[in-house]
């Protein structure tokens, strides 16, 4: 049904009404109280003037979070997720629960209390022109490739459709326990956390996304979960922990929002035995395949793309082997948001272009870099993922980036950052080089740090250059 | 009944070791470690991890407000209180 939105979905699915839907903080929702609690909320959406404005969603809690959302659909409005540690100032109906209330509070606020839920509303001025932008779509806040927020508009049939695909996946089924702990106001961490398991009837326990490794282990077993999705940042620790933990029945571990480093992801399934994937997406297309770790593949290998996502590649000029991953799949989101409405997504003909550059051999990705990324050594293209990625194969270094740097004769050269375990030496470290790099490849600048900046969600910060 | 002395002592070492602008510094318990570049809320769950092992201290569910463990004095006392 073309029509069904979150709402109805979510109503009809396989959970049924007193079953447990979600566990935030203390408090274990039933599919009942949450369909309720949205009813509620619709009601008071309704009689706010909120034409042209999207629901800015700035709550904390993963489960009300769930209700606000469905409340919106509900009520035909379309969504933003904001991040409520770096509130946005995009324009809206702002809805707050009490863990992101400004002090002093924000007049002129509305406090709902129905339905078990506390709420705060208050309208924003409009930023963004909701022109173009089907009704019920959710909006997700991606930090892109240049550091400003843009909001990635993804239609009710989109999220249904990549929830589903998700849920087959992670074997998500009525009365199967999981536990989530990463960020509900990205578009991953909504399909895996939120969306995925309310229409299949998964309990989910959330736990906080700065949760450390023994957090999960207790929250594993307490909760009986076969499932697991985590941040990149709690598998490297988990693979350092002084002893195993234990983590009960689970069967399944998911890593997602960045690359998981072979290393920790060898470390991890020679102690347990619980499978451990590395999932590959992105807010334009919705989830789109996942690779099991063993820490014997090859680096950037995602695996096999998910039913649904046709891949191909297409060649660019100055790359050898491989190209561009270009896309067709369902669930993919409408476009950007503009001031003036709608923005389009970047395409290829009818393909999206997800500016990674990747291979594609047996029929798994293996992605080496992003097109933009590449760096422009006097007309010589090179990419810093082909660099890093034989800095990382030395065996004293622990981590490494590679960034242009600014150059008078060549224009950009190769500059790497290293995190060494040892005493590593400039002069070894090109030696190494040497023997498996053109020349034109080679890092010009090699600076030694502590640790590359990352992210929260475990990306690395591009920083000045080395100088 | 391990002596806060020592919990101090051990993390004093310990962050010589992860943070090495710390190194040539003498950190006292007071000061506070946003001053190092290395020292981010991931350091701070790393050095929790670390502490668990340690110290055989068992973190607490709740969300971990990793302002509280901006200097190794806080960072001991919680030791010494999940103990």
């Amino acid at each position: 049904m073309a029509d069904a939105g979150f709402f109805a979905a979510v109503r009809d699915g396989a959970g049924r009404s007193d079953d447990v839907a979600l566990i935030s903080g203390k408090r274990a929702w039933t599919y009942r109280e949450l369909i309720t609690s949205a009813e509620i909320f619709a009601g008071h959406l309704g009689r706010h003037p909120t034409t042209g404005l999207p629901v800015v969603v700035d709550v904390a809690d993963a489960a009300v979070r769930a209700v606000v959302t469905l409340a919106a659909d509900l009520a035909q409005l379309t969504v933003l997720h904001s991040d409520p540690g770096a509130p946005t100032d995009f324009g809206g109906l702002v809805v707050r629960d009490s863990a992101t209330l400004p002090e002093p509070s924000e007049p002129p606020a509305v406090r709902t209390t129905d339905g078990g839920v506390e709420l705060w509303t208050h309208t924003r001025a409009a930023t963004h022109s909701l022109a173009g932008i089907p009704a019920r779509s959710q909006i997700f806040l991606t930090s892109g490739s240049t550091g400003t927020p843009t909001g990635v508009v993804r239609p009710a049939a989109t999220v249904l459709t990549d929830a589903h695909r998700i849920a087959a996946f992670m074997g998500y089924e009525q009365g199967l326990p999981g536990v989530v702990s990463t960020l509900a106001f990205h578009c991953y961490g909504f399909a895996y956390g939120i969306a995925a398991p309310l229409l299949h009837g998964t309990p989910i326990r959330h736990v906080p996304s700065r949760s450390i490794p023994s957090q999960l282990a207790r929250a594993v077993r307490e909760h009986g979960a076969r499932t697991l999705v985590g941040l990149p940042f709690q598998f490297q620790l988990l693979a350092g922990t002084a002893a195993p933990l234990d983590f009960g029945e689970l069967r399944m571990a998911v890593s997602s929002g960045a690359p998981l480093p072979p290393a920790a992801a060898g470390a991890i399934t020679g102690r347990y035995d619980f499978a451990l994937y590395n999932a590959y997406g992105s807010s334009e297309t919705g989830a789109l395949s996942a690779a099991l770790s063993t820490g014997e593949q090859l680096p950037g290998e995602v695996g096999t793309p998910f039913p649904g996502v046709v891949p191909r590649l297409v060649p660019v000029d100055g790359v050898s082997g491989g190209g561009e991953l270009q896309l067709r799949t369902d669930a993919l989101a409408a476009g950007y948001t503009g001031t003036d409405g709608l923005l389009p997504l970047d395409f290829d003909g009818d393909w999206y272009r997800t500016g990674d550059l990747a291979r594609i051999e047996d029929g798994g990705i293996r992605i080496n870099g992003r097109l933009k990324n590449i760096i422009n050594v006097a007309g010589k293209k090179v990419s810093p993922a082909e660099i890093e990625r034989v800095l990382a194969r030395h065996p004293a270094v622990t981590d490494v980036q590679v960034v242009a740097a600014p150059d008078d004769v060549r224009g950009q050269v190769p500059a790497a950052r290293i995190v060494t375990s040892s005493g590593l030496t400039v002069a070894e470290l090109l030696a190494w080089c040497q023997s498996r790099l053109a020349p034109h490849q080679m890092p010009r600048r090699v600076s030694f740090l502590d640790e590359i900046p990352r992210s929260a969600m475990g990306k690395p910060l591009k920083g000045p250059e080395p100088s | 009944m391990i002596s806060r002395e020592t919990v101090v002592a051990a993390l004093v070492g310990r962050l010589a070791e992860t943070l090495p602008e710390a190194r040539g510094a003498a950190l006292q318990e007071t000061d506070d470690l946003r001053q190092f570049a290395g020292f981010d809320s991931l350091g701070i769950l790393e050095t929790l991890v670390w502490l668990e092992s340690e110290f055989d201290i068992t973190i607490p569910d709740e969300d971990l407000d990793v302002e509280n463990f901006q200097s190794v004095g806080r960072m001991a006392d919680f030791v010494l209180t999940h103990r």
